[in-house]
């Protein structure tokens, strides 16, 4: 196994110290430099204040996961180190950097044998003549130090954070900054040194920026949502974009308004979708019947967190795929995507549009906490290639207009203002025409009409999927969503491992795992909740046989290797 | 606009009405077409969004996009399809129960929005379509005589709910009269932002005679000295004359045509 060029950092601090802003800059200079690097954030419950974690990985290839084993800590108090014991592990080698006032320390730190440096932040800033709350930049430019980066690639980018204030502020960041590249000298050399495999210099986003922009590239023009943790980015982002690219956009009064919005804003024959999270999906799906029988297109991203009700708001959990899939009164088609990191939300969200707008029917990607709030360093993505949303409209034509024609696969929509396309719709079944109908055989049909189109887009949606490690590995994991990567990361070191990832996971790609599956030994399901929502659904369908094994937590904190590797071993498999 | 008037039968279709026979809501629906031929709109430039109930079928009946959606949620979608739509006349209609029992969390933020729309509610405060409980709006006296559910629960004043979250345009009217639900249609339509529209009418089957006589007893045409523009009038009517029929308030517009704009609420 070729050991990774990885650096672990945690920074950890109370609201106000600023260590998600340090982190930041920390991430965005990696990505100047041509590294790559993942930045993932912890709050206790209550989101806002209080303590905060900020775990950084920069590597110089891309990173999938932040590892939980630390080679540097840094905490200005070690009682908010301890709350985030469990995502952060002090190794043989880890260097933990502290306020000098605190000086017991604590037991999650026993195993850290590589250095101990206190540093009396507060005088140090004093005697330079600088503010506490510069604290964040000193300990960037001690940490630019550390990694052996160049001073002016650290100055830039602590320019550009402060760019919009005023040019006092500024310098007095550029001298904190400063202070901590030459403050770190007396202690120690650089711990790192990267050497970028190429100068290219690379966006840094979070997984709900990404959906943002990727929404809108895909043509997007109406937004309607209401704030939740982990999704509430998605629709600060949009209303930036929006605007700009002549969209429109609501923030609804509660999730039923705002998926009600989205649904009559498509009705109008505008593209158009809404964030939320477990809660908000709870709501909107009264909705999602009414897309599904009214034929409207929408997109809903459910960045899932940990349920149910209000659960825990800021942690994730892969614990809505039922509710995704099956939530809601009556038969309707619905196709369900799941991004496995930041930039796979470019692609997930064309195809989200694409089977929306082509096939009539609500989509519901699922992210997660974990993937919505983390940056990454991440390649271009170059969005030519992907699947184009084209929705059938109807243009006036010498029959009367039929919009549930039977004998069409996907009819025509003929949106209001349309000359001669006039008709009444309904969440009521109904004829082809639209007319209210109570007909058993009628109900079939449509329901046959609805669920041809779903069937269809499987037959589309052709590579919705990846899979990692040799074809002839004997045993297979199915992992989706953010926790595809753990799965992965196992099977880069153990070559007896082959992972299955799909990227639609309903309508299932059935096809491609049981051609994936043959001659393997043992097929095992891992996923975030409790039930092992996903492990069941796949015996449902038939695409993994009884001896298949579920691999299940509840969510909390992201699946870590070591883990991994634990139920790996219970399970009888190594 | 046309300068020749179409025939309000050019916004009907072929489909007759399911209503019980003597329902309030068929004058409605010809009231409704009145105002579009009034109006010189082109059917297709119509969007009728209604939620569910007897009164919610009116859509279904109209040579116009009409969208019979889910129970309580005429208004978001209606907001929504007005906001990406700005081109198109939006008309929002319901029920009693469809407005404020289940819908009633929408109306105050649709106000706050004030997209150029109207809403239009048919009030017979009893739930036809489910044969005969009670709304928000049906009086303790009717609980009490006909032994329906809730009869400690106070009924809601619909004006008085829209006055206070700031309604641009507020009016009632009653089924019975179509002359007058034309004319508050139309002037509530030609109205830029949202309007409201409180119509009071009679269930012939869950309703009755009693309370239909009762009703063209206490209505009555507000005053002609109602000034329609002072909100605090407004307000007094809105608290003390649940029978007065007319534009109840009217906020002053600041400048018409294509700079068309209300007010702002202080």
């Amino acid at each position: 196994m070729k050991e990774k060029q990885v650096w672990n950092l945690s920074l950890v601090g109370s609201g106000g110290d600023g260590v998600m802003t340090t982190a930041n800059m920390l991430l965005k200079t990696a990505a100047r430099t041509g590294l790559y690097g993942m930045m993932t954030q912890s709050y206790g419950p209550q989101i806002r204040g209080g303590e905060a974690a900020a775990h950084v990985t920069i590597g110089v290839d891309p990173v999938t996961m932040v590892d939980r084993k630390k080679d540097w800590i840094v905490c200005f108090r070690f009682a908010d180190a301890v709350r985030f014991e469990k995502e952060m592990e002090a190794a043989k080698n880890t260097v933990v950097i502290h306020a000098a006032e605190e000086t017991e320390i604590p037991a999650m730190f026993a195993k850290a044998k590589g250095k101990n440096i206190p540093i009396p932040f507060l005088k140090v800033l004093q005697e330079a003549g600088l503010s506490e709350l510069a604290k964040n930049v000193f300990l960037f430019g001690i940490l630019v130090r550390a990694l052996g980066w160049k001073e002016e690639d650290g100055k830039a980018c602590v320019a550009e954070m402060f760019s919009r204030k005023s040019s006092a502020v500024v310098s007095s960041n550029i001298r904190a900054f400063e202070l901590g590249l030459h403050y770190m000298e007396q202690f120690t050399g650089p711990a790192k040194i990267f050497k970028p495999k190429s100068g290219v210099s690379r966006p840094v986003m979070t997984g709900n920026e990404a959906c943002a922009l990727a929404s809108v590239a895909a043509g997007c023009r109406f937004y309607a949502g209401y704030p939740i943790t982990p999704s509430s980015e998605i629709l600060e982002e949009m209303n930036e974009l929006l605007p700009k690219a002549g969209g429109k956009l609501i923030q609804a009064e509660d999730e039923i308004s705002a998926l009600g919005m989205v649904i009559g804003a498509s009705y109008g024959g505008v593209p158009s979708m809404t964030a939320t999270s477990g809660p908000g999906l709870s709501l909107m799906t009264e909705m999602l019947g009414l897309s599904g029988i009214a034929e409207i297109p929408l997109v809903v991203v459910d960045c899932q967190r940990a349920g149910p009700s209000t659960g825990m708001p800021s942690r994730m959990e892969q614990s809505d795929f039922w509710h995704a899939v099956f939530g809601g009164h009556g038969d309707f088609p619905r196709v369900v995507l799941a991004p496995t990191d930041v930039r796979d939300c470019y692609q997930t969200m064309f195809r989200a549009f694409y089977c929306a707008e082509n096939f009539q029917l609500p989509v519901i990607v699922l992210s997660d906490a974990n993937i919505a709030q983390r940056a990454e360093v991440i390649d271009p993505v170059d969005t030519d290639s992907f699947e184009k949303p084209k929705r059938l409209n109807w243009t006036d034509g010498p029959q009367g207009y039929r919009r549930f024609g039977l004998d069409a696969l996907i009819s025509p929509m003929a949106f209001p203002g349309t000359a001669g396309g006039i008709h009444c719709i309904a969440g009521i079944e109904h004829s082809e025409k639209g007319m209210p109908s109570s007909d058993g055989a009628m109900h079939e049909a449509m329901n046959q009409k609805r669920f041809r189109k779903w069937e269809a887009l499987s037959e589309t949606a052709v590579g919705w999927h990846r899979h990692y490690g040799p074809p002839k590995a004997p045993h297979v994991l199915i992992a989706w969503g953010s926790s595809a990567a753990v799965a992965r990361e196992f099977a880069e070191s153990h070559p007896d491992f082959a992972v299955f990832v799909p990227l639609i996971l309903h309508p299932f790609p059935k096809k491609a795992l049981q051609h994936f599956l043959k001659n393997r030994k043992t097929v095992s399901v891992l996923e975030m909740n409790y039930q092992g929502q996903f492990y069941h659904y796949l015996k449902g369908i038939g695409a993994i046989d009884g001896n298949a094994q579920s691999f299940k937590r509840s969510g909390g904190q992201p699946f870590h290797i070591e883990e991994l590797g634990q139920m790996i071993q219970e399970g009888g498999i190594l | 606009m046309n300068s020749i008037e179409k025939s309000p039968m050019s916004f009907r279709n072929e489909i007759p009405p399911v209503w019980c026979t003597g329902c309030g809501d068929y004058g409605v629906l010809k009231s409704f077409t009145r105002a579009f031929a009034k109006l010189g709109l082109k059917n297709e430039s119509i969007a009728i969004i209604s939620g569910i109930g007897c009164s919610s079928r009116l859509p279904g009946y109209c040579a116009a996009y009409g969208f019979n959606t889910v129970h309580g949620r005429s208004l978001p979608i209606a907001t929504g399809l007005k906001t990406a739509r700005p081109d198109l006349t939006v008309v929002a209609c319901g029920g009693d129960g469809d407005a404020f029992a289940i819908g009633a969390g929408h109306i105050p933020h649709a106000i706050r929005r004030n997209p150029d729309m109207t809403y239009f509610v048919m009030d017979n405060s009893i739930y036809g379509l489910t044969k005969g409980q009670a709304s928000p709006t049906t009086s303790r006296e009717i609980k009490m005589l006909k032994g329906l559910a809730g009869q400690e629960e106070m009924p809601l004043n619909p004006v008085l709910y829209v006055m206070a979250s700031g309604a641009g345009f507020v009016a009632r009217t009653q089924a019975g009269d179509m002359k007058h639900m034309t004319e508050m249609l139309t002037e509530a339509i030609r109205y830029p932002g949202f309007s409201f529209i409180h119509c009071l009418s009679v269930c012939v089957t869950y309703q009755g005679r009693v309370f239909q006589e009762d009703l063209e007893k206490r209505i009555h045409f507000l005053a002609p000295e109602h000034n329609k523009e002072n909100e605090d009038a407004a307000y007094q009517i809105a608290r003390n004359d649940p029978w007065a029929l007319g534009v109840i308030y009217r906020r002053p517009v600041v400048a018409e045509g294509n700079g068309q704009r209300v007010e702002p609420v202080e």
